[in-house]
């Protein structure tokens, strides 16, 4: 009976030390400062934490019967709940560290997974042992004495339940991985792989073959209509007034889209603080004053609603709509007319060019 | 407590990948080891209904954003046009029939020469249409899988796959160096009267560089007339 205990006591202790050196040398590989500070010995500490963690295996397989017999002898459930814990976090270590160790490259989200299991076990066990050495000390001495219920039954568990959960938790933990090693590969697993997106290229759309050549001697941006003040900005002036830059995709009604474009502009915002227009819509024309958009002020009263003149970092080139481009990032590409030469704010809203050529939506919202 | 065990079940089941989603992971690991070769040569090629329409052969260097292309289509039996680009930190530099033009990486016709500038971008783009992998063989050198797509729609050296009726990637790869050897797609197109091909095979190999690059821009294109 006595050499039993005794052996029960080593046994604690040694599971005790091989824990805790185990949790002291993991907290070096896992901490990316002390990983650092202890850079010229990390692989020597990684193969030393790879054996103390062999050897901590090969400890619950051998005593496995003085456990067993342990159990069956004190019938007590908290015990019972303990050892069973133990055995599972031991269980978790061994499996997820060896994946870990044996580092396949085939197997890549096999280890991600691993790291995270062993990782997550190892940042509870220090909450556990301080639990569970507080408890010992209150019943040592006597700060507090749990209320003596059945050895056998606890708050809401009796012991055999302990067993079956336990059981039963690293069954279903174990099925829950098989079943979905077989299945096929999900949306979701797809949607997360690095998107390598096609950035796309702007196609040039024109409704003329000849676009307006931009003189920086003659242009000019005129802002009329029903507003209180009636503004000329020459390429300069505009140039000179706050600027907006923002990273936004950029969508055209017939598919393509290009991602990620650099803007950079007036906000229409500006135009609509100097202008102080009395009215709610807004037309736009481009040089040739065929091409035609239109808008209703509140659509356009927004910080990214600008008025390009560069793109990707250089001005614009003619093809691209230069000098000066709307820019509406919610809208399709049509609504965002190039070679921008006049903004009349209206009293009435008409159709643009391709809502009254080919029945587009008048407010191109993307969708 | 079958609340717990059904948490349990739920937990491994996101946390493990599937055998599936773990080889797809391995071609897209091999994607990105590729890139980071120092230094790639690919050789691309496509056919149309079993007939060779383009080849091309390009040399990137990583580090420095340079690369080097020389590309040839068939216009007819006889008649092919070539082209030779030199893509630069800041700017394309295309050479054809002996005259050299200019243009930057945000004119419109930048965007058709991706599938010279950045061989690998089209395949590991369309790694998210896959809807079945297989592995087909493992030696000591090299593994092979079969990809079966879902239909995509996506665009290379001017040729716009859409429609797709059948659509699959076969990919080797290598595991020393650890990369992609070679990939191939194959697809068929949905019959349609408007369509000059009924089925489109496009096949790329690479092979990395162990040398310094040495496609110097020619003093010539110096003189290139810039693309508006």
């Amino acid at each position: 009976m006595v050499k039993k205990r005794i052996w029960n006591e080593i046994l604690h202790f040694l599971h005790a030390v091989l824990i805790l050196i185990l949790f002291l040398s993991g907290l070096i590989l896992y901490f990316p400062w002390l990983r650092i500070f202890f850079i010229e010995y990390r692989w020597t500490i990684r193969e030393f934490h790879t054996w103390i963690g062999f050897g901590y295996f090969l400890l619950i397989i051998l005593a496995g019967p003085i456990i067993f017999r342990y159990i069956r002898d004190r019938l007590i459930w908290r015990k019972t709940f303990h050892i069973c814990l133990m055995i599972t976090l031991g269980l978790g270590w061994t499996v997820s560290g060896t994946i870990l160790y044996l580092n396949a490259p085939s197997y890549l989200g096999l280890r991600q997974a691993s790291i995270l299991v062993h990782d997550s076990l190892s940042l509870f066990i220090p909450f556990w042992v301080t639990g569970h050495i507080l408890l010992w000390y209150v019943k040592k001495k006597k700060i507090f004495i749990p209320r003596q219920s059945s050895r056998d039954q606890g708050p809401l568990l009796t012991r055999r339940e302990v067993l079956i959960l336990f059981a039963g938790g690293i069954l279903s933990f174990a099925l829950g991985g098989i079943w979905k090693w077989m299945q096929p590969i999900s949306p979701s697993f797809l949607s997360s792989l690095k998107q390598v997106k096609a950035r796309g290229y702007f196609r040039i759309y024109s409704i003329r073959n000849d676009p307006p050549l931009f003189n920086p001697q003659d242009w000019q941006l005129t802002v009329d209509g029903i507003v209180e003040n009636k503004l000329t900005f020459t390429f300069d002036q505009l140039l000179s007034l706050p600027k907006t830059q923002f990273n936004h995709d950029f969508h055209c009604v017939t598919g393509w889209s290009v991602l990620g474009v650099a803007w950079e502009g007036v906000s229409f915002q500006e135009i609509i603080k100097l202008a102080n227009p009395k009215t709610q819509y807004v037309k736009m024309y481009s040089s040739d004053e065929f091409y035609t958009e239109t808008y209703e002020l509140t659509q356009l009263n927004k910080p990214n609603v600008i008025l390009c003149y560069n793109l990707d970092g250089k001005p614009l080139i003619t093809s691209q709509g230069a000098p000066l481009r709307l820019f509406h990032p919610d809208m399709y590409g049509f609504k965002s007319i190039k070679w921008l030469h006049r903004i009349e704010f209206v009293e009435r809203r008409d159709l643009g060019y391709w809502e009254e050529k080919e029945g587009y939506d008048l407010n191109g919202y993307i969708s | 407590m079958l609340l717990i065990w059904a948490v349990l079940f739920y937990l491994a089941a996101t946390l493990i990948p599937s055998q599936s989603e773990e080889r797809l992971l391995q071609v897209n690991r091999a994607l990105e080891s590729t890139r980071a070769w120092n230094m790639i040569k690919s050789e691309q090629k496509i056919w149309g209904n079993g007939k060779e329409e383009l080849k091309t052969t390009t040399l990137n260097e990583q580090a420095s954003f340079t690369g080097w292309a020389v590309s040839e289509s068939a216009l007819t039996e006889e008649q092919s046009f070539k082209f030779e680009v030199y893509f630069q930190q800041d700017m394309i530099y295309v050479r054809s029939n002996g005259e050299w033009i200019k243009l930057d990486y945000s004119h419109p016709m930048a965007g058709e020469l991706e599938g010279l500038r950045d061989p690998l971008a089209f395949w590991q783009r369309n790694l998210k249409n896959v809807s079945q992998i297989r592995l087909i063989k493992v030696n000591e050198t090299l593994i092979h899988y079969n990809l079966q797509l879902s239909p995509f729609r996506d665009q290379i050296h001017g040729i716009l796959f859409e429609d797709l009726q059948k659509a699959s990637i076969d990919v080797w790869i290598k595991k020393e160096p650890y990369g992609v050897q070679k990939m191939t797609l194959h697809c068929e197109f949905k019959p349609s009267l408007n369509r000059l091909y009924e089925k489109i095979d496009y096949e790329v190999l690479l092979s990395e560089v162990d040398q310094p690059y040495d496609k110097k821009l020619p003093q010539d294109a110096l003189k290139a007339r810039k693309m508006e």
